[in-house]
């Protein structure tokens, strides 16, 4: 077994919700609500779920974007969640983020040699003119010429601008980088092109990616390991080619039959769930899923189940599995 | 990808040279002062904007009398007459030299109050909009206060406290245009931190200082310089206003609103007096305002001629 680069145990988010009065009740919206998970060096997790379900918030708090509620992040066995802005300064280095919306997230200002040099800046590495060599070898790396550095963002494609993204999030060598959900806007032949240049990096900087996004077959092609999140919680978590042969919770069964066979004349059992996804502000008692779950019983309505070991590297949370 | 690998890279073939050329060309081309020139209406602007400040700096040159000189005699003469040009107003001044020391007080007064308004309200804004909470509703809602008070009871109000004059005018009209600055930096800081490439620098540990300066203000800009313009043309005739009520630049000294208010009472006789301090006013204001709507133009990039 390869060293642990990230450890994420009984993590929480919780955010206020206040009603606007100024004495008024404060609701809590669990948005990230106990969930574990490790990566390996070199690895990537695909972390899937639906919209709302809270796999962004985890992205966003491993970063430090969001204060931690509860629950402990190592990173290379260091706990950062409890690390205030001075100290995580220097780890900053070795997470980095890529984000959803390739176009704002490029500052349009700022010309793109700028921009992807400016990690160094703020970390203060190498001379400027070592920095500016370093942002050209990067955007020649994810195929753009260096001819664009005084070009400004909005000169780019949506596919393009990823790809500074991508660059730009490599400019300190990072060893993890957490991908939310970074092919969701770009249109299909573009993302099959980003997604080869996310694995070519990883084989050529041995980079750990926490690969966020609803789209299944991507995850499938980029991941080691996928937990399926549902309301705030890891339903599923386990090997890939495991889970995607034999999925186990109702839910993951239901998601995955929604993926659309390669033969048309092939006709796949859909598992059409009911309902919505229910409020985070107002989860359901006992297990969350059990007001959509085709196999309900007593006891998912009282008791939320854990995550139980079923193979050697494949956990679910579901009642059913004991 | 290490520094140390980086280095080795350092020859550069012919083409990447001539490539760098153009780069520098293409730059040139879009410099900012080069795309302001391409805007006719700003040019416009702008040589209406010289020709005022030309005005307001070589006044002793360009006016043909003293502005002060009292000739009875020669009171209410017609444009042309007797060799002054824009003609006499009540007490037989020379209208011409009044309007060209006009342009000073004009000047003076719109720039330095919307420089002062501008950097409080920048100010107030930035720490309203990127600190948020308790802080932000404390300055929005002094702000709001001040915007329920109409502007011209305000300066009012300041004009009576410090009392009349060039200083005070400047301040009272600065102070009264603070919360508009305040408001429009507040909501533009709210718009651009919530955008990703903000979240991306607090993720790479960024300084608050950094990510104001270097990012936060560049992309607040481009309002806070249009509005700034039409600002001075605002401040010009705030200015004329609080002449024009008497609580501005006293008499003698000529302002654009004190002449237009004088102009008042010879409508009839004399309709010159308050046609050509009143031209002056719209002229210039005119000016500021298409030189405000080039600025704008130029300073956004995704507009490319």
């Amino acid at each position: 077994m390869s060293e642990v680069i990230l450890e994420v145990e009984n993590l929480k988010k919780y955010f206020p919700v206040t009603n606007g009065k100024l004495f008024g009740r404060t609701n809590y919206l669990k948005a990230v609500n106990d969930i574990s998970f490790t990566i390996e060096k070199g690895k990537t997790l695909g972390l899937i779920g639906e919209s709302g379900c809270g796999k962004s918030t985890v992205g966003k708090t491993i970063i430090g974007l969001n204060n931690i509620t509860d629950g402990v992040i190592k990173f290379k066995g260091k706990d950062i969640g409890s690390l205030n802005n001075k100290e995580m300064k220097p780890l900053r280095k070795d997470i980095q983020m890529i984000f959803q919306d390739p176009y704002s997230s490029l500052d349009p200002k700022k010309k793109i040699g700028y921009s992807v040099k400016e990690p160094l800046d703020i970390h203060n590495i190498g001379e400027e003119g070592e920095r500016q060599d370093k942002a050209r070898q990067l955007l020649e790396m994810v195929g753009l010429s260096y001819y664009y550095m005084n070009r400004y963002p909005h000169e780019f494609s949506g596919g393009q601008r990823q790809r500074i993204n991508i660059a730009r999030a490599l400019t300190l060598d990072p060893e993890l980088i957490i991908c939310d959900e970074p092919t969701s806007a770009l249109d299909v032949s573009i993302q099959a092109q980003v997604l080869n240049i996310f694995k070519q990096l990883q084989e050529k900087f041995d980079l750990t990616y926490l690969f966020i996004s609803h789209n299944l077959s991507v995850v499938k092609y980029l991941s080691d390991d996928i937990a399926i999140m549902y309301l705030g919680k890891i339903v599923e978590i386990g090997d890939v080619k495991e889970i995607y042969k034999n999925p186990l919770h109702p839910y993951t069964k239901a998601l995955f039959s929604a993926i659309p066979t390669e033969d048309p004349n092939i006709i796949k059992d859909r598992i059409n769930l009911k309902g919505e996804i229910p409020s985070p502000l107002n989860p359901p008692s006992g297990c969350k899923f059990h007001n959509r779950c085709p196999h309900k019983m007593k006891v998912c309505e009282e008791v939320d189940p854990n995550l139980i070991n079923v193979d050697v590297n494949h956990k679910v949370g579901c009642h059913l599995y004991k | 990808m290490r520094m140390e690998d980086m280095k080795r890279h350092d020859e550069i073939d012919e083409e990447t040279l001539l490539n760098l050329e153009i780069m520098k060309k293409e730059e040139k081309a879009n410099s900012f002062i080069k795309k302001l020139l391409r805007n006719k209406t700003a040019v416009v602007g702008m040589i209406i904007i010289t020709i005022t400040i030309i005005s307001a700096i070589f006044s002793p040159f360009l006016s043909t009398h003293d502005p002060n000189k009292v000739n009875t005699e020669e009171a209410c003469l017609k444009p042309g007459e007797n060799g002054h040009i824009f003609g006499t107003d009540e007490y037989g001044r020379d209208l011409y030299s009044r309007i060209v020391y006009g342009s000073r007080i004009s000047i003076i007064v719109g720039v330095c109050a919307t420089t002062l308004g501008a950097i409080l309200g920048i100010i107030l804004g930035i720490i309203s909009g990127y600190k948020g909470g308790i802080t932000d509703t404390i300055i929005m809602r002094f702000v709001d206060g001040m915007f329920a008070f109409p502007f011209i009871l305000l300066a009012i109000v300041m004009m009576t406290v410090f009392g009349s004059g060039l200083q005070n005018v400047v301040l009272a009209i600065g102070i009264a245009n603070i919360p508009s600055y305040a408001r429009i930096v507040r909501g533009q800081v709210l718009i651009v931190k919530k955008q990703e490439y903000c979240q991306a620098l607090i993720a790479l540990g960024a300084s608050n200082k950094k990510i104001i300066i270097d990012h936060i203000f560049p992309n607040i800009l481009s309002p806070i310089i249009v509005y700034g313009t039409l600002n001075i043309a605002g401040a010009i005739i705030s200015e004329a206003a609080l002449s024009f009520l008497g609580l501005g630049i006293q008499p003698p000294t000529p302002s654009w609103g004190n002449i237009l208010k004088s102009g008042k009472d010879y409508l009839i006789t004399a309709p010159h007096i308050a046609t050509f301090s009143g031209l002056a006013i719209l002229v210039t204001v005119l000016g500021f305002n298409l030189f405000g709507d080039g600025v704008r133009d130029a300073l956004d990039p995704k507009l490319k001629q």
